[in-house]
């Protein structure tokens, strides 16, 4: 042995420093596999025609689903409602970027913002007295945080009017919502084409700079004519001539509509869906079981809406954030897509955004380097581990909220799709190598607060291209049933969900058509 | 890779020129092997494997070989009937119309069994009655039993037994009239 010549020996050393390097750094993966391949709790009976019913590992059969925050109160618990989400947010800060100066203007809850609250609900009490719906149509902002919550403490509801530019769409809206009182931010809408429902009665402006929302104002009274009131914030939060208080509804009152989110179906019908507190509290405290302590919104995040909170799962999302005392700051835009710069200041911990938003990140330009670097962040992924970032884009970027941005569907076999709106699990994966966070996926409705299914946080199999969204959330049941030659004894069909979060009663539809995948995860098909 | 190996064989004679009597002969070999194996395996430290390991692959194999949950079904009493364990590998039993897999406990219920004559029928009466006779049993091409002649104590045991079930067995199904 000892006869053998140097270079065998160094070989013989070379060789055990690689195996005692790799025994060192072995790591083991985050999340066993065996999990990773349970992830749903199935029912162990199903009727004729459907799926057996399939729930979270965290809420199995004979557990209550999910809902609500479990809020102590002496010996009971409660669910809470948006009331109760404003006071857990009163420990964290909310934030916005300011483009032009380039510096985070922080708000702070106890001392200017609940009192705004008051104010602006007793504001727009006196100017449409007994007023019940507040329409928003309002960009990342306090305004919009500061009127949702008015409406959800003085018993209005919210109408979320998407941010669309096409005004012929936001009448229709405006049509099917009925808003008493609409709030906007000045040149945004265009008054020669909207048509104004009759129950509007007042007309809030945002203005950027106080000095000219005298203009503005003089502007809008022309063109809406007298019928009509024309306000500005500045009235609105105004100190003088104090508006007389609103009287706060009890706190078991909570069963009207808190917030209203119109939507155009497939087939061009413009239809709206109500939320009321409890579906919305039901989803958020879903939200915050379905990722496990140590990786959930925390109060040291940075949390970063980048689409507009006027979307219903953005929304919940951003009151997961608030009710985690998280520090949530706006980046002050409004056109899609990631503002590099802006989200280089905040230094976002966590990001909620669609696919189309991160796109940008996707068309990263290859090059040897990154390509290198990419197959041996693919290979850790397989591993079941999260590597280092290979574009260095976003230093503290832990998670990242996606959800699937696809227009409500109809249930069709082998839909079409343009590919900007959903993402496949081989980009998912080439998301998590190429900025080193983890990755939530998530399925959407309109009918349904907060997301239907939601990829696993610690879940990095690449799957190839296939939409794959998770099993169902924690306060959600859900089955697939017959449709055309797919069987639900198959786990393949329709999706039909129920529980908390729905703005309907019993079984909703969703119609889209997929499958169970042995793994649990619902899978879409195409 | 294309590796010139004719200094390294130079290097060896003159190895093997100073120390005689071993036999030297699979020491390039050895070397050769030695360098192969660290190669790849500094490679696999750098790049990982991207395809699924073992681990996952036998998760992923175990998963496939799950059980599929059970069709909720109406019976009548003659579909009911193969399914006593013998005909039909499941063990099924009603009790008060509703049609229980007591396959778990197939000691008891299944062939040979000290309740194996409830097996595939409906069991109401003979639990009631606490009997486990044949003549508890309603016949195949009777109606089913309507269990309106019980006192209430045996109502009291029948719902005992009921619950029992319920909170043991799977609950799969319904019996219901032939017509």
């Amino acid at each position: 042995m000892f006869d053998l010549p140097p270079l065998t020996h160094c070989l013989i050393g070379a060789l055990l420093l690689v195996i005692a390097y790799r025994l060192v750094r072995q790591r083991y993966p985050d999340i066993h596999p065996f999990a990773l391949y349970h992830q749903s709790s199935i029912s162990p009976i199903r009727n004729s025609e459907e799926s057996a019913v399939h729930r979270s590992m965290l809420t199995p059969f004979t557990y209550p689903l999910i809902s609500g925050l479990n809020i102590r109160e002496g010996h009971t618990f409660r669910d809470g409602d948006l009331r109760d989400i404003w006071d857990f947010a009163k420990k964290g800060k909310l934030g916005v970027f300011d483009k032009k100066s380039g510096v985070i203007e922080y708000h702070d809850y106890d001392t200017e913002l609940t009192p705004l609250v008051q104010t602006v609900a007793s504001r727009f009490n006196q100017y449409v007295p007994g007023i019940s719906k507040i329409g928003i149509y309002l960009p990342n902002s306090v305004e919009n945080v500061v009127t949702s919550f008015a409406a959800a403490h003085y018993n209005m509801a919210a109408v979320l009017l998407p941010l669309t530019s096409d005004m012929d769409e936001l009448s229709r809206y405006l049509e099917i919502t009925q808003p008493e009182l609409l709030i906007f931010e000045a040149g945004v809408l265009d008054f020669t084409q909207l048509s104004l429902p009759e129950s509007v009665h007042d007309l809030v402006i945002v203005v950027p700079s106080i000095q000219d929302h005298l203009e503005w104002k003089d502007q809008l009274d022309e063109k809406v004519g007298s019928s009509i009131g024309v306000h500005t914030w500045a009235d609105v939060v105004s100190t003088e001539s104090p508006p007389k208080t609103v009287v706060e509804v009890p706190q078991d009152e909570y069963n009207g509509p808190a917030i209203i989110v119109p939507y155009t179906t497939p087939l061009g019908k413009v239809e709206s869906a109500a939320f009321s507190h409890r579906n919305i509290v039901s989803a958020v405290a879903a939200q915050l079981r379905a990722v496990s302590h140590s990786e959930s919104f925390k109060s040291t995040d940075t949390v970063v809406p980048v689409d507009s909170i006027q979307d219903m799962y953005t929304r919940t999302m951003f009151l997961a954030a608030l009710t985690a005392g998280t520090r949530v700051v706006f980046s002050g835009t409004t056109s899609e897509g990631f503002d590099f710069d802006a989200l280089r200041t905040i230094v976002p911990t966590i990001v909620i955004a669609s696919p189309k938003s991160i796109l940008h990140v996707l068309n990263y330009t290859p090059g040897l380097l990154i390509n290198l670097r990419l197959k041996r962040a693919s290979g850790i992924l397989a591993a079941g581990n999260l590597p280092w970032p290979v574009l260095n884009l976003f230093p503290k970027l832990r998670l990242i909220y996606i959800h699937d941005d696809q227009p409500p569907r109809q249930a069709t076999i082998g839909e079409d799709y343009d590919n900007v709106g959903s993402l496949m699990s081989a980009q998912l994966s080439l998301l998590r190598a190429l900025l080193g966070a983890r990755v939530i996926y998530t399925l959407t409705h309109p009918r349904i607060a907060g997301p239907i299914c939601q990829t696993h946080i610690y879940d990095y199999r690449n799957l190839g291209p296939v939409r794959v969204f998770g099993p169902v959330v924690p306060a959600l049941e859900a089955v697939v049933k017959d449709i055309e030659d797919l069987k639900g004894g198959n786990r393949q069909g329709v999706l039909y969900v129920r529980g908390l979060p729905t703005a309907d009663k019993g079984w909703v539809t969703t119609n889209i058509v997929g499958e169970w995948g042995d793994d649990g995860c619902f899978r879409e098909l195409s | 890779m294309m590796v010139d190996l004719t200094a390294f064989q130079n290097y060896y004679k003159n190895v093997m020129a100073l120390a005689p009597g071993v036999n030297s002969g699979y020491i390039p070999y050895l070397n050769a092997s030695l360098g192969i194996l660290s190669v790849y395996l500094v490679y696999r430290t750098i790049f990982p494997p991207a395809r699924p390991n073992g681990q996952v692959l036998n998760a992923q194999q175990q998963a496939k070989q799950e059980s599929q949950p059970l069709v909720y079904t109406k019976f009548t009493p003659t579909t009911l009937q193969p399914f006593n364990g013998v005909i039909e590998e499941r063990v099924l039993m009603a009790v008060k119309g509703r049609v229980y897999d007591v396959s778990a406990g197939r000691t008891f219920y299944g062939p040979g069994g000290p309740y194996s004559n409830f097996a595939g029928r409906d069991a109401s009466r003979g639990l009631a009655k606490g009997s486990f006779d044949e003549e508890m049993l309603t016949p195949i091409d009777m109606p089913i039993d309507p269990l309106d002649d019980l006192n209430e104590e045996e109502i009291q045991a029948l719902n005992d037994w009921e619950q029992h079930f319920a909170g043991k067995y799977l609950r799969c199904g319904e019996l219901v009239e032939e017509w």
